[in-house]
């Protein structure tokens, strides 16, 4: 997720462990198969799913609404994956509080919410869209490397060898 | 000559009834990503309570939070001098992750942290020193009632006020609980709760995140001081462990303690960054490893051996196999330390030191005790006294010089001792409480086989060796292995030395791989000295020391435990410390190792012998043989030549102890292209480290384990072998000292005073003048801890009627001295008389403090006096370090004799032999190596206190032997002889048991009526 300066990086850590912990140890879900910290577990689902899954599973839409800069700073709302929703709202967690619930309406903090939401969502994008690409191009060279040794001698890739 | 009654005592193999307390250990375990480190500082003095301290917060190694915070005491200005520190100090955090201000928090809200982090969080506890730094942060202790920590301490860390203002304790949180083991290790964890949430509930590792409701969250409370010893096997202190790690930011100095000044904060932070550094690098080390082993329960380097055996797939013997209880019970009874004495008493003598190459990973080797490890099948092979006596017939030098030989020794024989030369264990001194073990001419009771020993077969071969005749052997089993173990698995130590443990002898490789290293051109110097430590510490863990556990217990009550010892049939009898043996702990492998390790200096002091030499000291695994260039005679006490008219000993010449040493290269089991030559080392000491060209050492002994080397110049002045002066370590043993402060300067570490007081001693003996020690007349004081409830109990009365941050609290600091001779005071038990005080850097202050008597009930007070003849009814005359030194200088070598076979008194110089022990009894104990630091302060003056005594009834001295005599002796008689009342003796005689005094009055009676009648003993 993306890296801010934390308020309380110890109750962030803590609510983090006591999540994980109440998931279980190495917990997929029953749907997707998918695990933490790739997807959000919902603890007291029962199998354990993810919470897109979760929320299909009680009928709900797999997607949420997102306020970027927070409900104080913008009405400005999208529409993200159910996932997504999580973590962006994990993220806004660890803004400071000041920034986020800007009781004031400061228009400066305003700005510096919209940026952080922006920086938030990009981030989630970029990981979730990214991740999995990258793992799959790692799999393609251990394999490549092993069927066809270094460089993938006598393969197309073959031109793709450096100098 | 006439033996010397004495009892023997005997190690027993205990049962004690099971317990399920392993399954807690076999946990699920994942290294928390978040890490709670902290660091207190204290007032110098009494309380010891907190200062200021800091604390850091890491998530995967990145600092996210930092932090200080103070005692509730503070005062305002102090205070006002931390809220303008932090205003003028940034935290240490991570620039894009972490909370950018330095806190600055009540005790209080710091506990809120570490709840979250350490209880809630489930993140690792790190510090340095734990138990300390958690007790300052309590509001109350008590004694923890929790099995696991019985004898420990239990501490309140979190409180809360009710509405009349009152604190109270925290049910729904919970306490620490400590119990101490020694100065490096403690058992640590929290407590359960009243009233338990459901996540708290949810055991580590839990796949479903269901709550168990039993379960308790015990912690991850991560002790640097702990874990480095476990990584090199030696105590450190936070600055010596940075330096041992490479760690960059060691500690800083800070000129004075307890004073609130920005320069000691930044100390104290220092401190932690120091602390969570070393943490990282602990851990690197640790993972190196790559065990199933928690590094938070990693108590010593033998807990880490045994994770290794573990991953290569070897169970412990004794659980895979089912071998009779009374084999295990006669091996352990044959289980002895090392060989240690002074052979020549405070003569000092031109030496060359000599020591074995790892003496117990080369035994081991050579006796191929690795095949029982990985051995299908290990059983034992009863009866075969023949083939034993035949065995040991054999035994010449020339015979153990063959590596074949140490093969066949893994056996035990029942001896019938006549004076043949055998370890033996008994309390040698009478001045001392303890036993000792000694390698000296035993005797039997009785031809009877109630009466004989258990040996391992290499001391036997050793007795042979040194006696020329093989013992009365009554019965003898061997141990043998069969098969290999399914399932055995390669490793690669510290992930750089591949181990198979299927075609390799695992120590055998390990010493060879620790020589390699030295020739490896791909390591850094810094990753070479680190692998040759973790592989000279895993050697040593695995090779002997896990096979000789046993965990001494604190039970609430006495409990029943079934003893196998020298004899078939086990007996039962209740203890309150039962003994458990350890997971690896086999008797008798442990036995014949240690066995092996005697008959190798046997071996060498036959070699030595046969050329009409003698040795100075021996300790374990290292001889330190009278030798000069050329050879010659040396006066001495003693000794069976003359020079001068004047008893002297013959010095071998250095080219006779290198042949010796030479000899022995037919028993290095090693590979020779890693590690040629014998095994037999010619040490570094006796080479100049300059010119590298042999020079002479010279050796003075006062008793085992006292001993220092030194060299003397052209006229003859001594100069210690000293680390960085004229050798690679200093060559004078702290033993017997090391628990004294420095005299000089109570609060500096430096022990350079020890190596004064010795060359004292040295020039001394060499009839040159010294100087009387500036220290001398101080009253000689020690620094001990503050390590159970039962040390505390005593402190109750300076405690009463004080708020806690005020009092004396668990592992502070406290001083002791030591009683003179008759300098205990008027009507005290010197046998429970222990004098202890509040910590006091001032040393003028220690003669004027009330010091407290550590075993009275009611903590009873007592001045003290260095100079007063004696003690009185208030006073108590104590030692000097002048007295301690001088104690030292003479302290006897009891378990030898001097030239005329009387056993060696304080007066005694020159050679030493062995004493004749008649055995007059056994009594059976558990392992001898309990509260040892304790027993060095003398914080535990009686014997019981550290051994466990197992009563055996069929062996109890007082119902078969003197009871019989006193009932068949005259009334009358026995009243003018005893002056105890008729009333009393009837009913003594009837079967009631005698306070200790009149039990003795009572046994001298009977003896003494017994050996003029023989009724006692029909063999005397």
């Amino acid at each position: 997720m993306a890296a801010h300066r934390s308020n309380d990086p110890i109750k962030t850590g803590t609510r983090r462990a006591k999540t994980q912990r109440r998931v279980g140890v190495d917990a997929t879900c029953a749907d997707c198969g998918k695990s933490a910290p790739e997807v959000p577990l919902v603890a007291r689902s029962r199998p354990k799913r993810c919470y897109a899954c979760y929320q299909i599973a009680r009928g709900k839409k797999p997607t949420e609404g997102h306020e970027i800069a927070g409900k104080s700073n913008s009405p400005i709302k999208i529409e993200v994956p159910a996932n997504v929703h999580r973590a962006l709202n994990e993220a806004q967690y660890e803004w400071p509080r000041k920034t986020l619930q800007n009781p004031d309406g400061s228009p400066a903090l305003r700005a510096t919410a919209a940026l952080r939401g922006a920086r938030d969502l990009i981030v989630e994008l970029l990981t979730t869209l990214f991740d999995s690409c990258i793992v799959l191009i790692e799999a393609i060279d251990a394999w490549l490397c092993e069927k066809h040794g270094k460089w993938w001698i006598g393969t197309p890739f073959e031109g793709w060898q450096p100098g | 000559m006439t033996p010397d009654p004495l009892k023997l005592a005997i190690r027993v193999y205990p049962e004690p009834p099971s317990d399920d307390r392993e399954r807690e250990k076999l946990r699920f375990w994942r290294r928390p990503h978040q890490m709670f480190v902290f660091d207190t500082e204290c007032k110098i003095g009494t309380a010891q309570s907190l200062t200021v301290a800091c604390y850091r917060y890491y998530e995967r190694g990145i600092c996210l939070e930092e932090g200080l915070f103070f005692g509730d005491d503070l005062p305002r200005a102090d205070r006002a001098k931390l809220e303008a520190y932090v205003k003028t100090h940034a935290a240490a955090t991570d620039l894009r992750r972490g909370a950018p201000e330095l806190r600055l928090l009540s005790r209080r809200a710091f506990l809120e942290k570490l709840y979250a982090a350490g209880f809630d969080g489930r993140g690792l506890i790190v510090g340095f020193n734990l138990p300390f730094d958690l007790s300052r942060l309590a509001v109350d202790s008590g004694n923890a009632k929790d099995k696991r920590f019985a004898g420990g301490f239990s501490l309140v860390l979190w409180d809360w006020v009710d509405e009349t203002g009152k604190r109270r304790i925290n049910k729904y949180r919970p306490r620490i609980a400590i119990k101490h083991i020694d100065s490096k290790r403690a058992l640590k964890g929290f407590t359960g709760t009243f009233d338990a949430d459901p996540d708290d509930l949810i055991p580590e590792g839990s796949e479903t995140g269901e709550p168990e409701d039993k379960y308790k969250f015990r912690g991850h409370f991560l002790d640097l001081r702990t874990l480095a010893f476990v990584l090199t096997d030696r105590g450190h202190s936070l600055a010596s462990a940075c330096k041992a790690f490479g760690v960059e930011q060691g500690k800083l100095t800070v000129e004075e303690h307890g004073v609130i000044t920005p320069e000691y904060v930044d100390y104290n932070r220092r401190d932690v960054e120091a602390t969570a550094a070393l943490a990282s690098k602990l851990l690197e080390e640790y993972d190196r490893f790559d065990v199933e082993l928690q590094e938070t329960q990693a108590f010593s380097p033998a807990s880490l051996g045994k994770a290794h055996l573990r991953k290569m797939g070897i169970a412990p013997v004794l659980e895979r196999q089912t071998i009779e209880k009374r084999y295990l019970g006669y091996a352990q009874s044959a289980f002895f330390g090392g060989r240690t004495s002074a052979h020549i008493r405070k003569v000092p003598v031109p030496v060359v030191y000599t020591d074995f190459l790892s003496m117990y990973p080369t035994v081991n080797s050579l006796m191929g005790l690795w095949r029982y490890l990985i051995a299908e099948e290990v059983s034992v092979v009863p009866g075969n006294v023949s083939e034993t006596v035949d065995f040991l017939r054999t035994i010449t030098p020339e015979t153990l010089f063959d590596p074949q030989t140490w093969t066949r020794l893994p056996g035990f024989a029942r001896v019938i001792p006549n004076g043949d030369i055998l370890p033996s264990r008994a309390a040698y001194s009478v001045e001392s409480n303890d036993y000792q073990v000694a390698l000296n001419h035993l005797y039997a009771r009785s031809d009877d086989p109630k009466d004989g020993l258990w040996y391992a077969l290499p001391d036997l071969a050793a007795s042979a060796l040194l006696t020329g005749r093989v013992p009365k052997i009554v019965d003898a089993f061997k141990i043998q292995a069969r098969g290999r173990l399914p399932g055995l698995r390669k490793i690669t130590l510290r992930g750089t030395v591949p181990i198979d443990p299927a075609t390799q002898d695992f120590f055998r490789t390990v010493i060879e791989e620790r020589k390699r290293l030295a020739a490896n051109p791909a390591l850094s110097d810094e990753e070479r000295k680190r692998l040759d430590k973790a592989l000279k510490v895993l050697a040593n863990a695995t090779s002997y020391g896990i096979f000789a556990e046993m965990r001494r217990e604190e039970a609430l009550k006495d409990v029943p435990v079934t003893c196998y010892g020298i004899d078939p049939d086990p007996f039962t009898c209740k203890v309150r410390n039962p003994e458990r043996p350890g997971e690896y702990c086999f008797p008798p492998l442990a036995s014949l190792i240690t066995a092996a390790a005697r008959l190798m200096l046997a071996l060498l002091e036959r070699c030595v012998t046969d050329l009409g030499g003698t040795y100075a000291m021996e300790d374990t695994d290292s001889m330190a043989i009278v030798a000069t260039q050329r050879g010659g005679l040396i006066e001495c006490d003693g000794g069976t030549h003359r020079k001068a008219r004047k008893t002297a000993i013959k010095a071998l010449s250095w080219a006779q102890v290198a042949a010796i040493a030479k000899r022995f290269e037919a028993l290095n089991p090693y590979d020779r292209t890693a590690i040629p030559g014998s095994v037999l080392k010619i040490e570094d000491d006796n080479f100049d480290p300059k010119t590298g060209r042999q020079r002479q050492l010279w050796c003075l002994a006062i008793s085992a384990k006292r001993y220092t080397l030194f060299l003397r110049d052209l006229d003859g002045e001594p100069a210690l072998l000293r680390e960085g002066v004229n050798n690679k370590e200093d060559r004078y043993s702290e033993h017997g000292l090391g628990h004294l402060l420095n005299p000089a300067d109570p609060q500096n570490e430096d022990r350079n005073w020890i190596a004064q007081a010795w060359l004292s001693i040295v020039r001394r003996s060499l009839g040159l003048p010294t100087k009387p020690l500036r220290f001398q007349k101080r009253v000689a004081v020690g620094r001990t801890t503050v390590s159970s409830p039962a040390v505390m109990k005593p402190l109750k009365i300076l405690n009463s009627a004080k708020s806690y941050d005020k009092q004396i609290k668990p592992f502070n600091f406290i001083l002791s001295c030591h009683v003179r001779k008759l300098g205990h005071p008027v009507g005290a038990n010197p046998e429970r008389f222990h004098l202890i005080a509040p910590y006091e850097t001032d040393p003028r202050k220690w003669e004027t403090m009330r010091w407290i008597d550590q075993f009275s009930k009611d903590g009873k007070r007592y001045r003290i006096s260095t100079s007063a003849l004696h003690g009185s009814r208030t006073m108590a005359r104590v030692k000097s370090y002048g007295d301690v030194l001088r104690e030292y200088e003479y302290h006897p070598e009891a378990k030898c004799a001097d030239a005329s076979g009387a056993p060696c008194r304080k007066q005694t110089v020159g050679l030493l032999g062995r004493r004749h022990i008649g055995i007059d009894g056994f009594v059976f104990i558990g392992k001898e190596s309990n509260k040892l630091e304790a027993v060095e302060e003398a914080g535990v003056p009686s014997e019981s206190d550290v051994y466990t005594k197992f009563n055996d009834p069929g062996r109890d001295e007082w119902a078969t032997r003197i009871l019989p005599i006193l009932k068949s002796m005259p009334l009358g008689e026995l009243t003018t002889q005893t002056d105890l009342s008729r009333r009393a003796l009837c009913m003594i005689r009837a079967g009631r048991r005698p306070n200790p005094g009149n039990r003795r009055v009572l046994e001298a009676v009977a003896k003494a009526c017994s050996s003029a009648s023989s009724q006692l003993d029909p063999t005397d």
